[in-house]
């Protein structure tokens, strides 16, 4: 397994100073470990695993194999020595919103031995408005496509725009679900760091092929307030990073086949590669929130 | 300068090991994450459904069609088509991509096309219905259905 590691805006003079007081407040660091209630201070780095793009049932010859693929990415995840809090699915866990296609990849994800949270992608939602996702992958709590959640002293919010499109195809987040994002995310402390899922990146990363979200400027206007936003995408089947100001933009790999780059080619179809390139622009990554400003994310292949 | 505070990270880090597996507490964070949250504003309404049906009226046998849609290389070919109220629009897909043809505002609704695979839409409202492929909503095309000659 090959890895990469991303360093993001690490502060190492901060890190130096949580350890210390951890160190000074031993007790404290113990109950915040196990208090619900108290999560802000913790000092434990923590992690959780995204995936994305697992397209159960495309059998295309861009990889005739996605169900290998995705076991593969699930053994690997498993393996990690330090398991991570909780894997995230950025959507399009199927590729034609099929039944046999939700179960399967609902087999096969069962195997994962910590939590897994879901959003849709534009694959999991056709003909039906994401019906069928929704029974199969049924999320708590969601209200107009928005779930939100603290974890570890983390804000998790996950928003789905795959539903309505804008121009030139643009995802969008609808205005109901603005609203509950305004509500929810003026509540939060400016310090507290916030990780934002979505299938379809929330930047202009590619308008042309749609890689953009319409109406994400008020999202990203809320979230300019907040000292840590992390901000994991898929849908484009590859690591892009970006920033702007204290926002910083990651889409993933796919675990089922590449997209050309950003107007590399006529369209946005599957690129076919030889099987041991194939592997290494798949797989997973684990993200590490380690203070209040610093998120870490390492990219894991699977060949 | 770096590799200094690196340095200090490595023993502190150890320092705080040993520490926490001195202690009688346990301190295992987040092994099992609490549930979402319940945002605290209840739902107002649910995402909208589409009310228009999502296949072809079911009928013994196919109506004929007047008109067809070829999706070739991302495209709906031709992106503009006219028929007559009452008639029927095929839709074929010959990429090996799968797509669809879903009405912007709801009126129609095809599921996934795969490779080769054909959805006919009879047309009874006359109107003009802008309508993507859901899944590359780039791909934009446009029915236009004219009143039924009295
Ligand atoms: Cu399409």
């Amino acid at each position: 397994m090959k890895r990469r590691k991303f360093i993001e805006h690490v502060s190492w003079t901060g890190l130096g100073i949580v350890w210390a007081v951890g160190e000074n407040g031993l007790l404290t660091a113990c109950q915040v470990g196990t208090s619900k209630t108290q999560p802000a201070s913790t000092t434990t780095p923590f992690s959780f695993v995204q995936i994305s793009d697992t397209h159960i049932g495309f059998h295309k010859p861009a990889n005739e194999h996605v169900t290998d693929t995705l076991q593969k990415t699930i053994a690997a995840i498993n393996a990690l020595p330090v398991q991570p809090a909780f894997v995230v699915h950025t959507g399009d866990i199927s590729h034609l919103s099929k039944p046999a296609e939700f179960d399967q990849a609902k087999q096969l994800l069962s195997q994962l031995k910590v939590p897994l949270f879901t959003l849709p992608g534009e694959h999991d939602t056709i003909g039906d408005r994401g019906k069928a996702y929704e029974e199969a992958f049924p999320r708590k709590a969601v209200k107009e496509g928005l779930q939100v959640w603290d974890q570890g002293g983390i804000h998790f919010v996950a928003v789905t725009n795959v539903l309505d499109f804008g121009a030139t195809g643009k995802g969008e987040l609808g205005q109901a679900q603005l609203d509950l994002l305004t509500q929810d995310l003026l509540a939060q402390k400016s310090d507290t760091p916030i990780v934002v899922f979505s299938h379809i990146p929330l930047y202009d990363l590619y308008p042309k092929w749609g890689w953009a979200t319409a109406d994400s400027a008020k999202l990203l206007s809320l979230l300019s307030r907040f000292a840590s936003v992390t901000v994991l995408s898929g849908h484009i089947h590859q690591v892009i990073q970006h920033s702007e100001g204290n926002i910083r933009f990651h889409t993933a790999a796919a675990t089922a086949y590449p997209l050309p780059a950003p107007g590399k080619g006529e369209q946005p179809a599957p690129v076919k590669l030889p099987e041991n390139h194939l592997l290494a622009v798949l797989g997973f990554r684990t993200v590490e929130v380690i203070t209040h400003q610093d998120t870490q994310i390492e990219q894991h292949s699977l060949g | 300068m770096k590799f200094l505070t690196y340095f200090f990270i490595a023993i502190a880090s150890t320092l705080l090991v040993i520490l926490l597996s001195l202690s009688s507490c346990s301190p295992t964070p987040q092994a099992t994450p609490p549930p979402p949250a319940v945002m605290d504003h209840p739902a107002t309404t649910q995402p909208q459904a589409t009310t228009s049906p999502t296949q072809a009226p079911p009928q013994p046998s196919h109506p004929p069609t007047t008109a067809t849609v070829k999706i070739h290389n991302f495209k709906f070919e031709p992106a503009n088509v006219t028929i007559v109220a009452g008639e029927t629009v095929q839709f074929i897909n010959v990429d090996e991509e799968p797509h669809t043809a879903t009405s912007t505002e709801g009126t129609f609704n095809s599921k996934a096309l795969d490779t080769n695979q054909t959805w006919n839409y009879t047309a009874n409202q006359p109107g003009s219905f802008p309508y993507i492929c859901s899944i590359h909503p780039f791909m934009k095309g446009t029915l236009t259905v004219t009143p039924k000659k009295t």
